[in-house]
């Protein structure tokens, strides 16, 4: 029986920081299950994945940070994870759907869209976010993946967002995710 | 008739440069009607390689009518030793691959191609596909050189997803 660990590390960005993490589980015999590493703006994040022998705990991996994350002032944190939860075949069970959000930047675009949506039990799956430069006011524009569970009407959803539509003065669109299977 | 095992990433036939067909027999037109029961087999497939049953011929079978109906399309077409002659315009599309099951993929192709190749009795056609039936034979003949869609993003990050509703092991 494996030991799975979720680790997070984020800090401003610099070489090294790959490297010294990755060093540091190359070290412990660790083996890295999956990753997603990004840079927003100054800082670079990191999640990963890992997998190790049993009779590893959370409080092992401190010591052997400590070193890395003082000299890269990276905050890491480490928690495990049921295999089970790691492993499961179908995290989802809905329709993958794209919602984009566009229009003049203001507080609380994000907040009401993902309240609306978590009141019908639509789970986001990725999100992200861009200010572009408008014409004299800077452009919010948000691109949410979601999975939509069949029992959700999506012309009723249209509906609900096109009234948040004017009351916040943004536009939202929706429309499924169009795979070709080959 | 027969449905056939799909191989998954990262089985060698998927990544060889696939051979011609020399002759157009009862031996090929027995795995073509083969993989095309394989395609149908799986509910929402629309196209099938040679190589990823198992055999590394040139030569694939597709049917978009699956997905989008009669319209813009030439329903079922199986060719044998395709030849893309023209290609134009482009188009970003969400592929999935029955050799890759748990991944998406974001491609870049032409919009508009025309492909030459065989019929299975060994007539010779040429076929002008348009819209998801000019990616579908795209995807397809890159598989006739051993080339999958994960080689045709541009970025993980962006262009690869997770499948969110993995394929259910559907084939045997």
């Amino acid at each position: 029986m494996r030991k799975f660990f979720v680790i997070t590390a984020i800090g401003k960005d610099r070489p090294g920081i790959v490297a010294g993490v990755s060093k540091v589980l190359f070290d412990l015999g660790v083996n890295i299950e999956d990753s997603s590493m990004t840079i927003l703006r100054s800082e670079f994040a990191m999640i990963l994945i890992i997998s190790t022998e049993e009779g590893v705990d959370a409080s092992d991996f401190e010591s052997h940070f400590r070193e890395l994350s003082d000299k890269l002032s990276l905050f890491i944190s480490v928690k495990g994870i049921e295999e089970r939860e790691v492993c499961s075949k179908k995290p989802y069970s809905g329709m993958p759907y794209i919602i984009s959000v566009i229009g003049t930047d203001k507080p609380g675009i994000v907040y009401r869209v993902a309240q609306l949506l978590s009141s019908k039990k639509i789970n986001i799956t990725d999100l992200n976010t861009k200010v572009v430069p408008g014409e004299r006011t800077p452009v919010y524009t948000m691109i949410i993946e979601v999975d939509v569970p069949e029992y959700v009407d999506i012309a009723l959803l249209e509906e609900e967002f096109s009234l948040l539509e004017k009351e916040m003065a943004i536009d939202i669109s929706i429309r499924e995710i169009e795979v070709l299977e080959l | 008739m027969a449905v056939l095992p799909a191989l998954k990433y990262p089985h060698p036939t998927l990544r060889a440069k696939c051979t011609a067909v020399l002759e157009t027999n009862e031996e090929i037109r027995r795995i073509i009607n083969d993989m095309t029961e394989t395609m149908y087999a799986s509910p929402s497939c629309v196209g099938i390689a040679a190589p990823q049953v198992g055999y590394p011929l040139r030569m694939f079978v597709m049917d978009v009518s699956r997905k989008i109906g009669q319209k813009k399309n030439h329903g079922l077409l199986a060719l044998i030793n395709p030849v893309l002659v023209y290609s134009e315009g482009e188009k970003i599309t969400r592929e999935g691959c029955l050799s890759i099951p748990d991944f998406l993929g974001n491609v870049k192709r032409a919009r508009r191609v025309i492909v030459k190749g065989l019929n299975p009795e060994g007539w010779e056609v040429e076929i002008l596909s348009t819209g998801l039936e000019a990616i579908a034979m795209q995807h397809e003949l890159d598989h006739l050189d051993g080339v999958l869609f994960i080689h045709r993003v541009s970025s993980l990050g962006t262009d690869l997803v997770r499948r969110k509703n993995p394929l259910d092991n559907i084939l045997p």
